[in-house]
Protein backbone atom coordinates (compact mmCIF):
# COMPACT_ATOMS: atom_id res chain seq x y z
CA UNK A 1 0.00 0.00 0.00
CA UNK A 2 1.11 3.52 -0.72
CA UNK A 3 1.66 6.14 1.96
CA UNK A 4 -1.65 7.80 2.78
CA UNK A 5 -1.05 8.78 6.35
CA UNK A 6 -1.57 12.49 5.88
CA UNK A 7 -5.23 12.10 4.90
CA UNK A 8 -5.91 10.18 8.10
CA UNK A 9 -8.30 7.33 8.81
CA UNK A 10 -11.96 8.03 9.58
CA UNK A 11 -13.55 6.23 12.49
CA UNK A 12 -16.73 4.27 11.86
CA UNK A 13 -19.78 4.00 14.15
CA UNK A 14 -18.62 0.48 14.89
CA UNK A 15 -15.35 1.78 16.32
CA UNK A 16 -17.33 3.96 18.69
CA UNK A 17 -19.58 1.04 19.67
CA UNK A 18 -16.59 -1.16 20.42
CA UNK A 19 -14.94 1.59 22.46
CA UNK A 20 -18.19 1.94 24.42
CA UNK A 21 -18.28 -1.78 25.12
CA UNK A 22 -14.64 -1.84 26.21
CA UNK A 23 -15.19 1.06 28.61
CA UNK A 24 -18.44 -0.38 29.93
CA UNK A 25 -16.90 -3.74 30.79
CA UNK A 26 -13.36 -2.73 31.73
CA UNK A 27 -13.50 0.73 33.32
CA UNK A 28 -13.04 -0.42 36.91
CA UNK A 29 -11.44 -3.87 36.55
CA UNK A 30 -8.10 -2.64 37.89
CA UNK A 31 -9.53 0.26 39.92
CA UNK A 32 -6.75 1.53 42.22
CA UNK A 33 -5.58 4.40 44.36
CA UNK A 34 -2.62 5.24 42.15
CA UNK A 35 -4.45 6.25 38.98
CA UNK A 36 -8.07 5.18 39.48
CA UNK A 37 -9.60 4.55 36.01
CA UNK A 38 -6.52 5.37 33.90
CA UNK A 39 -6.02 1.77 32.76
CA UNK A 40 -9.68 1.61 31.79
CA UNK A 41 -9.40 4.77 29.73
CA UNK A 42 -6.25 3.54 27.99
CA UNK A 43 -7.92 0.18 27.26
CA UNK A 44 -10.92 2.02 25.82
CA UNK A 45 -8.91 4.26 23.50
CA UNK A 46 -5.96 1.94 22.70
CA UNK A 47 -7.48 0.23 19.65
CA UNK A 48 -8.72 3.63 18.41
CA UNK A 49 -5.17 4.96 18.49
CA UNK A 50 -3.97 1.91 16.55
CA UNK A 51 -6.62 2.48 13.93
CA UNK A 52 -5.88 6.21 13.65
CA UNK A 53 -2.13 5.67 13.24
CA UNK A 54 -1.68 2.43 11.29
CA UNK A 55 1.84 3.37 10.16
CA UNK A 56 3.01 5.54 13.03
CA UNK A 57 3.74 3.41 16.09
CA UNK A 58 5.40 6.37 17.82
CA UNK A 59 2.07 8.24 17.74
CA UNK A 60 0.28 5.23 19.22
CA UNK A 61 2.86 5.12 22.02
CA UNK A 62 2.48 8.86 22.70
CA UNK A 63 -1.32 8.43 22.76
CA UNK A 64 -1.22 5.49 25.16
CA UNK A 65 1.11 7.38 27.47
CA UNK A 66 -1.10 10.46 27.63
CA UNK A 67 -4.15 8.32 28.34
CA UNK A 68 -2.43 6.37 31.11
CA UNK A 69 -2.56 9.51 33.23
CA UNK A 70 -4.71 9.75 36.37
CA UNK A 71 -8.39 9.67 35.48
CA UNK A 72 -11.51 9.33 37.59
CA UNK A 73 -15.11 10.22 36.88
CA UNK A 74 -18.59 8.78 37.08
CA UNK A 75 -18.38 6.04 34.45
CA UNK A 76 -21.76 6.67 32.78
CA UNK A 77 -22.36 10.42 32.43
CA UNK A 78 -18.61 11.04 32.55
CA UNK A 79 -18.25 9.05 29.32
CA UNK A 80 -19.05 12.28 27.49
CA UNK A 81 -15.35 12.96 28.05
CA UNK A 82 -14.47 9.76 26.20
CA UNK A 83 -16.55 10.79 23.19
CA UNK A 84 -14.95 14.23 23.07
CA UNK A 85 -11.47 12.76 23.49
CA UNK A 86 -12.03 10.31 20.63
CA UNK A 87 -13.23 13.18 18.43
CA UNK A 88 -10.18 15.26 19.31
CA UNK A 89 -7.77 12.37 18.71
CA UNK A 90 -9.39 11.76 15.34
CA UNK A 91 -9.00 15.43 14.36
CA UNK A 92 -5.41 15.42 15.60
CA UNK A 93 -4.63 12.35 13.51
CA UNK A 94 -6.09 14.11 10.48
CA UNK A 95 -3.53 16.83 10.96
CA UNK A 96 -5.55 19.43 12.86
CA UNK A 97 -3.50 21.58 15.20
CA UNK A 98 -4.53 20.02 18.50
CA UNK A 99 -1.81 19.79 21.09
CA UNK A 100 -1.33 16.99 23.57
CA UNK A 101 -1.87 19.51 26.39
CA UNK A 102 -5.30 20.43 25.03
CA UNK A 103 -6.47 16.83 25.28
CA UNK A 104 -4.97 16.27 28.73
CA UNK A 105 -6.36 19.55 30.08
CA UNK A 106 -9.78 18.81 28.70
CA UNK A 107 -9.92 15.41 30.38
CA UNK A 108 -8.73 16.59 33.77
CA UNK A 109 -10.90 19.69 33.83
CA UNK A 110 -14.08 17.82 32.91
CA UNK A 111 -13.81 14.68 35.01
CA UNK A 112 -14.70 16.49 38.26
CA UNK A 113 -17.84 18.34 37.17
CA UNK A 114 -19.18 15.33 35.27
CA UNK A 115 -18.52 13.06 38.23
CA UNK A 116 -20.59 15.48 40.28
CA UNK A 117 -23.49 15.30 37.86
CA UNK A 118 -23.23 11.56 37.36
CA UNK A 119 -22.91 10.65 41.02
CA UNK A 120 -25.92 12.79 41.84
CA UNK A 121 -28.18 11.35 39.16
CA UNK A 122 -26.98 7.73 39.22
CA UNK A 123 -26.04 7.21 42.84
CA UNK A 124 -28.18 9.59 44.82
CA UNK A 125 -31.35 9.76 42.72
CA UNK A 126 -32.03 7.09 40.10
CA UNK A 127 -30.68 4.05 41.92
CA UNK A 128 -32.25 4.75 45.34
CA UNK A 129 -35.69 5.33 43.82
CA UNK A 130 -35.54 2.14 41.77
CA UNK A 131 -34.05 0.25 44.69
CA UNK A 132 -36.73 1.50 47.05
CA UNK A 133 -39.50 0.24 44.80
CA UNK A 134 -37.79 -3.11 44.24
CA UNK A 135 -37.13 -3.55 47.96
CA UNK A 136 -40.86 -3.15 48.51
CA UNK A 137 -41.45 -6.19 46.31
CA UNK A 138 -38.48 -8.17 47.57
CA UNK A 139 -39.38 -7.75 51.25
CA UNK A 140 -42.60 -9.65 50.56
CA UNK A 141 -40.62 -12.38 48.79
CA UNK A 142 -41.52 -11.36 45.25
CA UNK A 143 -38.92 -12.13 42.56
CA UNK A 144 -40.12 -9.03 40.74
CA UNK A 145 -37.75 -7.12 43.06
CA UNK A 146 -34.40 -8.51 41.84
CA UNK A 147 -35.66 -8.87 38.27
CA UNK A 148 -36.78 -5.27 37.85
CA UNK A 149 -33.69 -3.98 39.68
CA UNK A 150 -31.29 -5.95 37.46
CA UNK A 151 -32.98 -4.86 34.23
CA UNK A 152 -33.47 -1.29 35.44
CA UNK A 153 -29.83 -0.82 36.47
CA UNK A 154 -28.10 -2.71 33.65
CA UNK A 155 -30.29 -0.97 31.08
CA UNK A 156 -29.67 2.43 32.62
CA UNK A 157 -25.94 1.83 32.97
CA UNK A 158 -25.39 0.79 29.36
CA UNK A 159 -27.82 3.26 27.80
CA UNK A 160 -26.37 6.30 29.55
CA UNK A 161 -22.78 5.22 28.85
CA UNK A 162 -23.54 4.67 25.16
CA UNK A 163 -25.48 7.93 24.77
CA UNK A 164 -22.78 9.92 26.59
CA UNK A 165 -19.98 8.65 24.35
CA UNK A 166 -22.01 9.18 21.18
CA UNK A 167 -23.11 12.68 22.18
CA UNK A 168 -19.59 13.59 23.22
CA UNK A 169 -18.20 12.32 19.91
CA UNK A 170 -20.83 14.11 17.81
CA UNK A 171 -20.82 17.42 19.58
CA UNK A 172 -17.16 17.65 20.56
CA UNK A 173 -16.37 20.29 23.13
CA UNK A 174 -19.75 21.99 22.83
CA UNK A 175 -21.33 18.89 24.37
CA UNK A 176 -20.08 19.79 27.78
CA UNK A 177 -21.41 23.33 27.83
CA UNK A 178 -24.78 21.95 26.76
CA UNK A 179 -24.81 19.59 29.71
CA UNK A 180 -23.23 21.87 32.29
CA UNK A 181 -25.08 25.07 31.51
CA UNK A 182 -28.32 23.85 30.00
CA UNK A 183 -31.31 23.62 32.30
CA UNK A 184 -31.63 19.87 31.72
CA UNK A 185 -29.46 18.80 34.62
CA UNK A 186 -31.20 21.08 37.07
CA UNK A 187 -34.62 19.92 35.93
CA UNK A 188 -33.61 16.26 36.18
CA UNK A 189 -32.26 16.61 39.71
CA UNK A 190 -35.30 18.58 40.87
CA UNK A 191 -37.63 15.97 39.39
CA UNK A 192 -35.76 13.05 40.95
CA UNK A 193 -35.40 14.85 44.28
CA UNK A 194 -39.15 15.38 44.59
CA UNK A 195 -39.95 11.83 43.57
CA UNK A 196 -37.19 10.45 45.79
CA UNK A 197 -38.07 12.50 48.84
CA UNK A 198 -41.73 11.51 48.62
CA UNK A 199 -40.81 7.82 48.36
CA UNK A 200 -38.29 8.27 51.17
CA UNK A 201 -41.03 9.61 53.43
CA UNK A 202 -42.98 6.40 52.83
CA UNK A 203 -39.86 4.31 53.41
CA UNK A 204 -39.52 5.73 56.92
CA UNK A 205 -42.83 4.08 57.80
CA UNK A 206 -42.32 0.92 55.79
CA UNK A 207 -38.75 -0.06 56.67
CA UNK A 208 -37.96 1.41 60.09
CA UNK A 209 -40.18 -0.88 62.11
CA UNK A 210 -39.11 0.01 65.65
CA UNK A 211 -41.91 0.98 68.02
CA UNK A 212 -42.52 2.15 71.57
CA UNK A 213 -42.96 -0.82 73.92
CA UNK A 214 -43.33 1.07 77.16
CA UNK A 215 -46.49 0.64 79.19
CA UNK A 216 -47.35 1.44 82.73
CA UNK A 217 -50.24 1.10 85.16
CA UNK A 218 -51.59 4.29 86.70
CA UNK A 219 -54.41 3.99 89.24
CA UNK A 220 -55.34 0.53 88.06
CA UNK A 221 -55.54 1.70 84.46
CA UNK A 222 -53.12 0.34 81.91
CA UNK A 223 -51.50 3.00 79.76
CA UNK A 224 -49.94 1.83 76.52
CA UNK A 225 -47.69 4.62 75.29
CA UNK A 226 -47.75 3.39 71.71
CA UNK A 227 -51.50 3.98 71.50
CA UNK A 228 -51.09 7.50 72.84
CA UNK A 229 -48.43 8.33 70.29
CA UNK A 230 -50.38 6.75 67.45
CA UNK A 231 -53.30 9.09 68.09
CA UNK A 232 -51.07 12.12 67.56
CA UNK A 233 -48.32 11.15 65.11
CA UNK A 234 -48.14 7.48 64.14
CA UNK A 235 -44.60 6.32 63.37
CA UNK A 236 -43.19 9.29 65.28
CA UNK A 237 -40.25 7.25 66.60
CA UNK A 238 -38.95 6.12 63.18
CA UNK A 239 -39.30 9.71 61.92
CA UNK A 240 -37.46 11.14 64.92
CA UNK A 241 -34.61 8.62 64.59
CA UNK A 242 -34.26 9.41 60.89
CA UNK A 243 -34.20 13.16 61.36
CA UNK A 244 -31.77 13.04 64.29
CA UNK A 245 -29.40 10.80 62.29
CA UNK A 246 -29.69 12.98 59.21
CA UNK A 247 -29.01 16.19 61.15
CA UNK A 248 -26.03 14.55 62.84
CA UNK A 249 -24.56 13.53 59.46
CA UNK A 250 -25.19 17.02 58.08
CA UNK A 251 -23.40 18.53 61.07
CA UNK A 252 -20.34 16.57 60.03
CA UNK A 253 -20.50 13.63 62.42
CA UNK A 254 -19.00 10.52 60.89
CA UNK A 255 -21.58 8.02 59.67
CA UNK A 256 -19.92 5.20 61.56
CA UNK A 257 -20.43 7.14 64.81
CA UNK A 258 -24.09 7.76 64.01
CA UNK A 259 -24.43 4.06 63.29
CA UNK A 260 -22.79 3.08 66.58
CA UNK A 261 -24.95 5.55 68.54
CA UNK A 262 -28.14 4.11 67.05
CA UNK A 263 -26.78 0.64 67.74
CA UNK A 264 -26.24 1.45 71.41
CA UNK A 265 -29.58 3.26 71.72
CA UNK A 266 -31.52 0.34 70.25
CA UNK A 267 -29.60 -2.32 72.16
CA UNK A 268 -30.19 -0.65 75.53
CA UNK A 269 -33.73 0.48 74.75
CA UNK A 270 -34.65 -2.98 73.53
CA UNK A 271 -33.04 -4.75 76.47
CA UNK A 272 -34.89 -2.51 78.94
CA UNK A 273 -38.18 -3.04 77.13
CA UNK A 274 -38.71 0.64 76.29
CA UNK A 275 -38.72 0.06 72.55
CA UNK A 276 -39.26 -3.05 70.50
CA UNK B 1 -18.73 -27.23 51.98
CA UNK B 2 -19.73 -27.06 48.33
CA UNK B 3 -22.26 -24.38 49.18
CA UNK B 4 -19.55 -22.33 50.90
CA UNK B 5 -17.39 -22.71 47.79
CA UNK B 6 -20.25 -21.30 45.71
CA UNK B 7 -20.56 -18.38 48.13
CA UNK B 8 -16.84 -17.75 47.63
CA UNK B 9 -17.26 -17.80 43.85
CA UNK B 10 -20.23 -15.47 44.15
CA UNK B 11 -18.09 -13.09 46.22
CA UNK B 12 -15.51 -13.10 43.44
CA UNK B 13 -18.05 -12.37 40.69
CA UNK B 14 -19.74 -9.76 42.86
CA UNK B 15 -16.54 -7.79 43.45
CA UNK B 16 -14.96 -8.14 40.01
CA UNK B 17 -15.76 -4.45 39.42
CA UNK B 18 -17.86 -4.42 36.28
CA UNK B 19 -21.53 -3.61 35.63
CA UNK B 20 -22.58 -7.27 35.66
CA UNK B 21 -21.15 -7.74 39.16
CA UNK B 22 -22.48 -4.39 40.35
CA UNK B 23 -26.06 -4.81 39.25
CA UNK B 24 -26.60 -8.57 39.23
CA UNK B 25 -24.87 -9.49 42.51
CA UNK B 26 -23.51 -6.56 44.51
CA UNK B 27 -26.68 -5.07 45.98
CA UNK B 28 -27.79 -7.07 49.06
CA UNK B 29 -31.18 -7.54 47.42
CA UNK B 30 -29.50 -9.43 44.57
CA UNK B 31 -26.86 -11.15 46.69
CA UNK B 32 -29.56 -12.35 49.08
CA UNK B 33 -31.43 -13.99 46.24
CA UNK B 34 -28.35 -15.81 44.88
CA UNK B 35 -27.19 -16.95 48.32
CA UNK B 36 -30.72 -18.13 49.04
CA UNK B 37 -30.62 -20.11 45.83
CA UNK B 38 -27.33 -21.75 46.86
CA UNK B 39 -28.86 -22.87 50.16
CA UNK B 40 -32.15 -23.88 48.55
CA UNK B 41 -34.17 -21.04 50.07
CA UNK B 42 -34.34 -18.28 47.42
CA UNK B 43 -37.42 -16.58 48.89
CA UNK B 44 -35.96 -16.43 52.41
CA UNK B 45 -32.65 -15.21 51.00
CA UNK B 46 -34.42 -12.49 49.05
CA UNK B 47 -36.35 -11.27 52.10
CA UNK B 48 -33.20 -11.21 54.25
CA UNK B 49 -31.21 -9.48 51.49
CA UNK B 50 -33.92 -6.84 51.11
CA UNK B 51 -33.92 -6.15 54.85
CA UNK B 52 -30.14 -5.75 54.83
CA UNK B 53 -30.35 -3.55 51.76
CA UNK B 54 -32.51 -0.96 53.51
CA UNK B 55 -29.71 -0.21 55.96
CA UNK B 56 -27.50 0.43 52.91
CA UNK B 57 -29.87 2.69 50.97
CA UNK B 58 -27.51 5.63 51.21
CA UNK B 59 -24.38 3.65 50.37
CA UNK B 60 -22.38 5.41 47.69
CA UNK B 61 -19.90 3.83 45.35
CA UNK B 62 -17.62 6.85 45.15
CA UNK B 63 -15.68 5.85 48.22
CA UNK B 64 -16.23 8.46 50.88
CA UNK B 65 -17.61 7.70 54.29
CA UNK B 66 -19.37 4.38 54.01
CA UNK B 67 -19.70 2.99 57.51
CA UNK B 68 -20.03 -0.59 56.33
CA UNK B 69 -19.14 -2.55 53.19
CA UNK B 70 -22.11 -3.21 50.91
CA UNK B 71 -20.59 -6.22 49.14
CA UNK B 72 -19.81 -8.46 52.09
CA UNK B 73 -22.75 -7.30 54.23
CA UNK B 74 -25.37 -8.48 51.76
CA UNK B 75 -23.63 -11.64 50.63
CA UNK B 76 -22.20 -12.92 53.90
CA UNK B 77 -24.96 -11.47 56.06
CA UNK B 78 -27.46 -13.57 54.14
CA UNK B 79 -25.18 -16.62 54.04
CA UNK B 80 -24.75 -16.64 57.80
CA UNK B 81 -28.35 -15.68 58.62
CA UNK B 82 -29.91 -18.30 56.37
CA UNK B 83 -27.80 -21.10 57.84
CA UNK B 84 -28.48 -20.02 61.43
CA UNK B 85 -32.22 -19.50 60.82
CA UNK B 86 -32.04 -15.92 62.06
CA UNK B 87 -34.84 -13.38 62.03
CA UNK B 88 -34.44 -10.61 59.45
CA UNK B 89 -33.73 -8.10 62.25
CA UNK B 90 -30.87 -10.24 63.55
CA UNK B 91 -29.60 -10.68 60.00
CA UNK B 92 -29.36 -6.90 59.56
CA UNK B 93 -27.25 -6.54 62.71
CA UNK B 94 -24.92 -9.38 61.70
CA UNK B 95 -24.66 -8.01 58.14
CA UNK B 96 -23.77 -4.47 59.19
CA UNK B 97 -21.14 -5.85 61.58
CA UNK B 98 -19.63 -8.05 58.86
CA UNK B 99 -19.58 -5.01 56.57
CA UNK B 100 -17.56 -2.96 59.06
CA UNK B 101 -14.78 -5.56 58.77
CA UNK B 102 -15.44 -5.94 55.04
CA UNK B 103 -14.47 -2.31 54.43
CA UNK B 104 -10.86 -3.44 54.69
CA UNK B 105 -11.27 -5.74 51.69
CA UNK B 106 -12.03 -2.69 49.55
CA UNK B 107 -8.98 -0.82 50.83
CA UNK B 108 -6.81 -3.90 50.15
CA UNK B 109 -8.22 -4.25 46.62
CA UNK B 110 -7.50 -0.61 45.78
CA UNK B 111 -4.02 -0.73 47.37
CA UNK B 112 -2.76 -3.94 45.78
CA UNK B 113 -4.12 -2.83 42.39
CA UNK B 114 -2.04 0.31 42.68
CA UNK B 115 0.93 -1.67 41.39
CA UNK B 116 -0.81 -2.27 38.06
CA UNK B 117 -0.59 1.16 36.34
CA UNK B 118 3.20 1.02 36.50
CA UNK B 119 3.14 -2.27 34.58
CA UNK B 120 0.68 -0.77 32.09
CA UNK B 121 3.10 2.14 31.62
CA UNK B 122 5.73 -0.32 30.39
CA UNK B 123 3.32 -1.71 27.79
CA UNK B 124 2.39 1.85 26.77
CA UNK B 125 6.09 2.55 26.11
CA UNK B 126 6.04 -0.35 23.64
CA UNK B 127 2.72 0.64 22.09
CA UNK B 128 1.29 -2.71 23.20
CA UNK B 129 -2.48 -2.17 23.50
CA UNK B 130 -3.19 -5.84 24.15
CA UNK B 131 -0.75 -5.82 27.03
CA UNK B 132 -2.47 -2.85 28.65
CA UNK B 133 -5.85 -4.55 28.30
CA UNK B 134 -4.59 -7.83 29.75
CA UNK B 135 -3.13 -6.07 32.79
CA UNK B 136 -6.39 -4.16 33.08
CA UNK B 137 -8.47 -7.34 33.16
CA UNK B 138 -6.55 -10.28 34.61
CA UNK B 139 -4.29 -9.64 37.64
CA UNK B 140 -6.98 -7.81 39.63
CA UNK B 141 -9.14 -10.93 39.43
CA UNK B 142 -6.52 -12.76 41.50
CA UNK B 143 -6.64 -9.88 43.97
CA UNK B 144 -10.42 -10.19 44.23
CA UNK B 145 -10.21 -13.93 44.83
CA UNK B 146 -7.66 -13.31 47.57
CA UNK B 147 -9.35 -10.44 49.42
CA UNK B 148 -13.00 -11.34 48.72
CA UNK B 149 -13.45 -14.93 47.55
CA UNK B 150 -11.38 -16.75 50.16
CA UNK B 151 -12.65 -14.75 53.17
CA UNK B 152 -16.22 -15.24 51.93
CA UNK B 153 -15.73 -19.00 51.75
CA UNK B 154 -14.35 -19.06 55.28
CA UNK B 155 -17.16 -16.88 56.64
CA UNK B 156 -19.86 -18.95 54.96
CA UNK B 157 -18.28 -22.18 56.20
CA UNK B 158 -17.29 -21.31 59.77
CA UNK B 159 -19.46 -18.23 60.35
CA UNK B 160 -22.72 -19.94 61.37
CA UNK B 161 -21.00 -22.07 64.03
CA UNK B 162 -19.36 -19.00 65.54
CA UNK B 163 -22.54 -16.94 65.39
CA UNK B 164 -24.69 -19.78 66.78
CA UNK B 165 -22.29 -20.08 69.71
CA UNK B 166 -22.44 -16.35 70.35
CA UNK B 167 -26.24 -16.25 70.17
CA UNK B 168 -26.58 -19.22 72.53
CA UNK B 169 -24.51 -17.38 75.12
CA UNK B 170 -26.64 -14.22 75.01
CA UNK B 171 -29.52 -13.94 77.56
CA UNK B 172 -33.10 -13.21 76.51
CA UNK B 173 -32.97 -9.47 77.21
CA UNK B 174 -29.82 -9.30 75.10
CA UNK B 175 -31.65 -10.95 72.20
CA UNK B 176 -34.50 -8.43 72.62
CA UNK B 177 -31.99 -5.59 72.36
CA UNK B 178 -30.33 -7.28 69.40
CA UNK B 179 -33.65 -7.56 67.54
CA UNK B 180 -34.43 -3.89 68.21
CA UNK B 181 -31.10 -2.86 66.70
CA UNK B 182 -32.12 -4.55 63.47
CA UNK B 183 -35.32 -2.51 63.40
CA UNK B 184 -33.51 0.78 64.05
CA UNK B 185 -30.50 0.49 61.71
CA UNK B 186 -32.46 1.15 58.50
CA UNK B 187 -32.72 4.74 59.82
CA UNK B 188 -29.03 5.16 58.91
CA UNK B 189 -29.73 4.15 55.32
CA UNK B 190 -32.64 6.56 55.01
CA UNK B 191 -30.69 9.36 56.75
CA UNK B 192 -27.74 8.96 54.37
CA UNK B 193 -30.09 9.18 51.40
CA UNK B 194 -31.71 12.26 52.88
CA UNK B 195 -28.26 13.83 52.97
CA UNK B 196 -28.00 13.44 49.19
CA UNK B 197 -31.57 14.16 48.18
CA UNK B 198 -32.73 16.80 50.60
CA UNK B 199 -32.94 20.39 49.46
CA UNK B 200 -34.55 22.81 51.86
CA UNK B 201 -37.07 23.99 49.28
CA UNK B 202 -38.14 20.43 48.50
CA UNK B 203 -38.16 18.97 52.01
CA UNK B 204 -41.93 19.39 52.18
CA UNK B 205 -42.27 16.42 49.83
CA UNK B 206 -40.49 14.20 52.35
CA UNK B 207 -42.96 15.32 55.01
CA UNK B 208 -45.83 14.71 52.63
CA UNK B 209 -44.69 11.17 51.85
CA UNK B 210 -44.30 10.42 55.54
CA UNK B 211 -47.70 11.88 56.43
CA UNK B 212 -49.52 9.96 53.70
CA UNK B 213 -47.91 6.72 54.81
CA UNK B 214 -48.10 7.24 58.58
CA UNK B 215 -51.73 8.36 58.74
CA UNK B 216 -53.21 6.33 55.90
CA UNK B 217 -51.06 3.21 56.20
CA UNK B 218 -50.20 3.51 52.52
CA UNK B 219 -46.81 1.87 51.98
CA UNK B 220 -46.83 0.86 48.33
CA UNK B 221 -43.57 2.34 47.06
CA UNK B 222 -44.35 2.01 43.36
CA UNK B 223 -47.58 3.92 43.87
CA UNK B 224 -45.55 6.47 45.84
CA UNK B 225 -43.08 6.77 42.96
CA UNK B 226 -45.90 7.50 40.50
CA UNK B 227 -47.38 10.17 42.75
CA UNK B 228 -43.89 11.59 43.37
CA UNK B 229 -43.16 11.65 39.64
CA UNK B 230 -46.41 13.45 38.94
CA UNK B 231 -45.66 16.03 41.61
CA UNK B 232 -42.11 16.43 40.28
CA UNK B 233 -43.42 16.98 36.76
CA UNK B 234 -45.95 19.58 37.90
CA UNK B 235 -43.32 21.34 40.02
CA UNK B 236 -40.90 21.64 37.11
CA UNK B 237 -43.64 22.78 34.73
CA UNK B 238 -44.59 25.59 37.08
CA UNK B 239 -41.03 26.91 37.32
CA UNK B 240 -40.53 30.20 35.45
CA UNK B 241 -38.57 29.81 32.23
CA UNK B 242 -34.95 30.77 32.72
CA UNK B 243 -33.61 33.61 30.63
CA UNK B 244 -30.43 32.47 28.92
CA UNK B 245 -30.13 35.00 26.13
CA UNK B 246 -26.89 33.97 24.48
CA UNK B 247 -25.08 34.87 27.67
CA UNK B 248 -22.99 31.81 27.01
CA UNK B 249 -21.29 33.20 23.94
CA UNK B 250 -19.88 36.12 25.84
CA UNK B 251 -18.26 33.80 28.32
CA UNK B 252 -16.19 32.18 25.64
CA UNK B 253 -12.65 33.32 25.26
Amino acid sequence: MAEKVETGVALTPKDIEMATLRWWLMSHLSYNYQRMQAGGFASMIGPIMQKLYPDKPEEVIAGLKRHMMFFNTEPRWGAVIHGITIALEEQKAKGEDISEETIIDLKSSLMGPLAGIGDTISGALYKPVLLGICLGWASTGSFLGPLVFAIGMLGYDYTITRLSIRKGYQLGTTAVTTILEGGLFKKLTTFFSIMGLFVLGIMVCKFITVDVALQTVVAGKKIVFKELFDQIVPKALPLALTIVSWRAIMKGHRVINVLLSLFAFALIGGALGIIK
Amino acid sequence: MIQAVFVGLLAWAQSSSNPLGWWLIREPLMAGFWVGLIYGKPVEGLIIGAAINVAFLGWNSTGGANPSDLYSAGLLGTAVAIQSNMSTEQAVVVAVSIGVIGNYAWILFMSINSMLPSIQDKYAEKGDVRGIMLIQAIPSQAVVILVRGVPAFLAAFYGPTVIDGLLAAVPAWGIAGFNTVGKVLPAVGVAMLLKYMARNDLLVFFGLGFAVSAYMGMNNLLFGAFIGAAMGYIYISLQPKEVTVNAREEDEI
